[in-house]
């Protein structure tokens, strides 16, 4: 995998990772020219996009949203103006609002496609490696952003894009627990979520301790 | 609690601009406002205590990911690296990770807080250190950690989910700089991994694994056996068995797949038991396609199907299996006509690897009709292209008329972007499996009508090039162009050529007489761009060659003023100097100037080149190949002629431009026994040929290492060589000149060569007049007069002698007899090969039994000069490799030589000592003889 990048359908990045090394300057052409290149698939179309010398894998979180693009809106609206920043209390509101819209819309309120793409670096390696190396298993690849996105779901408890947006940096600790330099580490659920809720703890006792009056 | 709320209602209150609909400059204004401020803080007298820092560098973080530039805060994240507080270290490394790039001064501070994480011993800081090396990936870090991380990575007491950043981790350094990973006797140990207990750290280990293993394969051979037991276990394990490994139903898929990834860095294994156990893997695995599926969501298939079809990858690639090979591929058609598009896609590119093999391409063949109405009928462009890649895949000569047909009729509503390809693909199909030129020329033209636009130089020229070279097809050629009704401009090259060349045999039929076959072409003329022009300049010459009743109507257009006075200088120059040839030479000389092209060296067609650079990483020699043939190509002019003239000095008294002015007509008469001859050293003629002649051993090694040039000269006669070499084929004009004033009668040059290297002698000079073969030989060279002879050659194993060049004439009333040897030595099929440093000794060391090493000391003969030398070894044809050998004194090189059964791998290395002048020469290549003789030749030149 050389990089992954998660945005909604209105063409906002929510996250990128990159696992070679890409300037600046050419990571944001990249980016540009596939969000538009991916949002303009029509529907049942395959997975993967051949993109220079990339293959890409993509996939939409929620191909049922659309069209319901509305209810949608509001419910984040919603969920906006009542969020507080607690993680908590995120989730509560989110479990009021499934109950009276969205519960049929399926269980990953994250807007747009996730894709992420597989072989040979962006601009030229050695000749002869892009054949054999890095050419990751297609089918598999979509399932990487699956178990990724079931990850966030079971940390975050039902994941929304607000969640990627003001937790973002925890998206990127789980992506780290899941994959590093674009191999995939650890499969399990269990391992991955545990290392960051490990942490989590680590730092809510730290936080108590912190806001300890010290004398 | 306090201060946490606080950082999430700021945060919270930068995206609300954007949210709410508000305009792009409230939010820039809302996000200066929080730059301000953080900046305040960060410059302010007092100093901010960790959690704010946290606090602000988060922020910035937040603010950069929104798309916005910082640049500062690097400083107060680094900070943050050496805190003690697990969540402050943490955002310190994501924005690290994020944000700093490689050369950044920073990099020092940031090493040394990596250290003492590494050495903390603490496996949740040694985590996040081995996260930050493999995100920043950069040399410094390679540099810094590339011999810390292997240790981690196999000490007894690292816990395991270290291992596995501290696996991944290692991998991505040597992915970025694989120099600076030392290999040693860690390796053995990462192997053994294969076998741990938990499937988290084989998961990783495996990846590392075979990225080494691709280049290291002899060092990680082990790991064949480890990885085929894993993957019995896994496969025939139910699926709870693997807890939380277990994806959907399908036992550890993940796993599963890099295993069979590992597995095809090796040949199938050898030890038959081993092999046993891999094929009953494989076996269930198909096996498990045919079941009823365990669950109905698309992620239980998906998984399967990841394993099958990485399995069916393993197959494809140990391609030794028939039984196997045909099941995959039965297996691949059913999923051609599955519901779900990714399948098919998938089953498309796998069938197209599954084609090439002999076990299994006729069951491919057995889904053409599917795959045609794939091309057809599916919506999705990656899929229709993955078809287009299959069909070209599947085609043989049974099926080559159906595809091309078809493959030209989705040409016509083809996406944009994959056309060109079509175009290359269709014309490398036309020409490998035409049987009937006829309908080569046919598919060619029609393609450049449907697709003129996406129809690329190499496409033409390799038109012209077959038309050249079958006499049976020429007639038909002109024809066929002359009807063309539509004028892409492609088109409009093509017609030009061929009739030019070949519009005399057609100009009989009323309906296409010189004159309608000018005024057809000169019609275009002006539509056309200057290059297409000049070309049709030279059809005009050659036309009043071919027809002198229009002879005045070319010159009338020649003169006009849009042509002498033209603005492009070389249309200017080519109508200039075509009038004035038109208007001084005698219809001789005019005829030996713009002879019919001689037909070209069969060699890789530069379409195939092209398609390859498109399609993957091309070699160097394909590109130069591909030059080399433009540049004799484009030039369309009507001449070999001029070109040989000034290779060879002619004793014309005055030459002008064209060396014509007093040239007397070249006599004609090929040497009797000369006619597509292959003689052979045996043969009885060897008693009449005259010892090699005085001298001609020193030419001879002088051309070792080049390619044009004199060859042999005495008082009567001078023979002068210009020669090409491609793969395993050449071709060689030898120029006999004829230095007295008296006629050469009788004049028979004879070719002696051994079996192994097949040298035709095709045709002889007097084939300039004889355009048409009705002309009588006659074996005599006029006084001052140069004949030229064309002689292909082929290498068809390695050889050591060179072929004789016998000659033998009468020149007042004496016989001459001349021999001479040929310079046609080995290292002429030379294919040079760039390779990395590397590469190199990793194929030294494969070379290193005695018998292919051959090495020779000598003393200079020559003034050991760098830059002569370096020009030696390239002209050796190898190639040179910069940077490789430690010494900067030395010289390496590397290439293959090409003969029709082998293809044999040559290195070598020059060592110099400037104060004994004296040289070590190494060669090692995979064959004994060909050291030997490399050596030799070699030794010789310095």
């Amino acid at each position: 995998i050389q990089f992954i990048l998660l945005f909604s359908r209105q063409g906002k990045l929510r996250l990128q990772k990159w696992y070679t090394t890409v300037p600046d300057k050419e990571r944001k052409k990249i980016t540009r020219e596939i969000i538009q290149i991916i949002l303009s698939r029509g529907y049942r179309t395959s997975s993967f996009i051949d993109w220079k010398e990339l293959k890409l894998v993509y996939k939409s979180i929620i191909p049922q949203l659309v069209g319901r693009k509305d209810i949608l809106e509001i419910s984040l609206q919603r969920i906006f103006i009542k969020l507080h920043g607690k993680k908590q209390r995120c989730t509560q509101q989110r479990t009021l609002m499934e109950g009276v819209t969205t519960r049929h819309l399926g269980t990953l309120p994250l807007l747009g496609p996730t894709f992420e793409l597989d072989p040979v670096s962006v601009g030229g390696t050695l000749e002869g490696r892009a054949k054999v190396e890095n050419q990751d298993n297609e089918l598999l690849t979509l399932e990487i952003v699956h178990r990724y996105v079931e990850l966030l779901d079971k940390y975050f408890g039902n994941v929304c894009e607000l969640d990627i947006i003001f937790n973002f940096e925890k998206a990127y600790f789980i992506l780290d627990e899941f994959i590093i330099g674009g191999e995939v580490q650890e499969t399990s659920k269990k391992t991955a979520v545990k290392a960051i809720e490990e942490s989590d703890m680590l730092q809510e006792t730290l936080e108590e301790y912190m806001n300890k009056p010290t004398f | 609690m306090g201060l946490l709320l606080h950082t999430r209602v700021t945060l919270q209150a930068v995206p609300q601009g954007t949210c709410s609909g508000k305009s792009k400059e409230a939010e820039i204004k809302r996000i200066n406002k929080e730059l301000a401020n953080i900046r305040s803080k960060f410059k302010g007298d007092k100093a901010l205590d960790g959690y704010s820092k946290k606090k602000y560098v988060c922020k910035l973080l937040f603010i950069f990911l929104l798309g916005h530039d910082i640049d500062f805060g690097h400083m107060e994240a680094v900070n943050l690296l050496s805190s003690n507080r697990y969540t402050e270290k943490q955002i310190g490394y994501l924005f690290i990770s994020v944000l700093v790039n490689s050369n950044s001064e920073l990099i020092r501070l940031i090493n040394n807080a990596i250290k003492n994480d590494l050495a903390s011993r603490n496996p949740t800081f040694m985590g996040l250190a081995l996260h930050c090396i493999a995100n920043v990936g950069s040399r410094e870090m390679a540099e810094a950690f590339a011999g810390e991380v292997p240790k981690i990575l196999v000490a007894g007491d690292t816990m395991d989910s270290v291992k596995q950043s501290a696996a991944l981790c290692l991998l991505r350094l040597y992915r970025a700089s694989p120099d600076l990973v030392p290999m040693g006797d860690w390796t053995s140990r990462v192997v053994h991994l294969l076998n741990d207990q938990h499937l988290g750290v084989v998961t990783a280990a495996t990846s590392l694994i075979t990225t080494l293993a691709q280049k290291n394969p002899e060092e990680f051979k082990t790991s064949i056996s480890l990885a085929v037991s894993r993957l019995s276990r896994i496969v025939t394990s139910a699926s709870t068995d693997l807890q939380d490994y277990t994806y959907y139903f399908v036992p550890a898929p993940w796993l599963s797949v890099k295993l069979l990834r590992l597995l095809q860095c090796y040949p199938p294994p050898e030890d038959p038991a081993v092999r046993g156990r891999l094929t009953e893997c494989l076996e269930t695995i198909l096996n498990k396609a045919q079941e009823p599926p365990k669950s109905k969501k698309v992620q239980h298939s998906n998984a399967k199907n990841a394993v099958l079809f990485e399995a069916i990858s393993l197959i494809i690639h140990h391609d030794s299996e028939p039984n196997l090979l045909v099941r995959a591929c039965n297996q691949l058609g059913q999923f051609l006509q599955h519901r779900e598009t990714n399948l098919r896609y998938l089953a498309l590119e796998s069938m197209c690897t599954l084609a090439s093999s002999e076990f299994s391409h006729e069951a491919v063949k057995t889904h053409i009709d599917t795959v045609i109405n794939a091309l057809k009928t599916e919506r999705d462009v990656s899929v229709r292209q993955r078809a287009v890649d299959l069909l070209y895949a599947m085609c043989d000569r049974s099926n080559a008329q159906q595809i091309v047909a078809e493959m030209l009729s989705y040409l016509e509503t083809a996406d944009y972007s994959i056309r060109e390809e079509i175009v290359l693909k269709v014309a490398i199909l036309a020409e490998k499996y035409a049987v009937d030129y006829t309908w080569y020329v046919d598919t060619i033209l029609n393609l450049i009508r449907i697709a003129g636009d996406y129809v690329s130089e190499e496409v033409w020229y390799r038109v012209i090039q077959i038309v050249i070279n079958r006499d049976d097809v020429q007639g038909y050629a002109a024809k066929t162009a002359l009807q063309a009704p539509a004028c892409h401009e492609n088109l409009v090259k093509v017609g030009g050529y061929i009739l030019g060349e070949f519009g005399n045999l057609i100009a009989g039929d009323p309906r296409s007489s010189p004159l309608i076959q000018f005024n057809l072409l000169h019609s275009k003329f002006h539509l056309c761009s200057v290059p297409t022009r000049a070309l049709l300049l030279s059809t005009y010459i050659k036309f009043v060659n071919l027809f002198p009743e229009v002879k005045t109507t070319i010159q009338d257009v020649l003169r006009s003023d849009s042509q002498l006075k033209n603005a492009d200088v070389e249309l200017q120059q080519r109508a200039v100097e075509y009038l004035r040839l038109s208007t001084v030479a005698s219809t001789d000389i005019l005829a030996t100037v713009l002879e019919e092209m001689p037909p070209f060296p069969e060699r890789e067609s530069s379409i195939l080149a092209k398609l390859k650079k498109k399609k993957g990483p091309s070699t160097v020699t394909d590109l130069e190949e591909a030059k080399r043939e433009r540049s004799i190509d484009v030039n369309g002019g009507p001449e070999p002629a001029p070109a040989s003239a000034s290779a060879v000095s002619t004793p014309s008294p005055s030459a002008d431009l064209l060396g014509l002015g007093a040239a007397p007509p070249v006599p004609t008469g090929p040497p009797p026994s000369a006619g597509g001859l292959l003689v052979d050293v045996f043969s009885d003629s060897a008693s009449a040929v005259a010892p090699l002649a005085p001298g001609s051993e020193d030419n001879f090694a002088r051309f070792v290492c080049k390619n044009n040039g004199v060859l042999f000269e005495n008082q009567l006669l001078q023979i002068g060589l210009k020669s090409e070499f491609r793969q395993n084929l050449g071709r060689m004009f030898i120029f006999y000149g004829n230095k007295t004033s008296t006629q050469f009668l009788n004049f028979t040059p004879t070719l002696i060569c051994a079996d192994d290297l097949q040298a035709n002698i095709l045709g002889s000079a007097p084939r300039q007049m004889d355009k048409h073969g009705t002309k009588p030989v006659d074996p005599t060279v006029d006084g001052g007069a140069q004949v030229q002879q064309v002689v292909n050659i082929e290498c068809v194993s390695d050889f050591m002698e060179a072929p004789v060049l016998n000659i033998q004439f009468r020149y007042g009333g004496t016989f001459q007899n001349v021999s001479v040897k040929l310079p046609i030595t080995l290292n002429k099929f030379f294919q040079p090969t760039e390779m990395a440093s590397q590469d190199f000794f990793q194929r030294w060391k494969q070379l290193s039994s005695p018998q292919q090493e051959v090495q020779n000391i000598f003393k200079a003969k020559h003034p050991m000069d760098t830059e002569i030398t370096k020009a030696k070894i390239i002209g050796f044809g190898s190639a040179l490799l910069e940077e490789v050998d430690p010494n900067p004194a030395n010289f390496v090189g590397a290439g293959i030589i090409h003969t029709k059964t082998t293809q044999i791998g040559c290195l070598l290395r020059l060592e110099p000592n400037l104060q004994a002048q004296m040289y070590r020469l190494t060669l090692r290549t995979s064959k004994d003889t060909v050291s030997q003789r490399l050596c030799d030749l070699l030794s010789e030149q310095f």
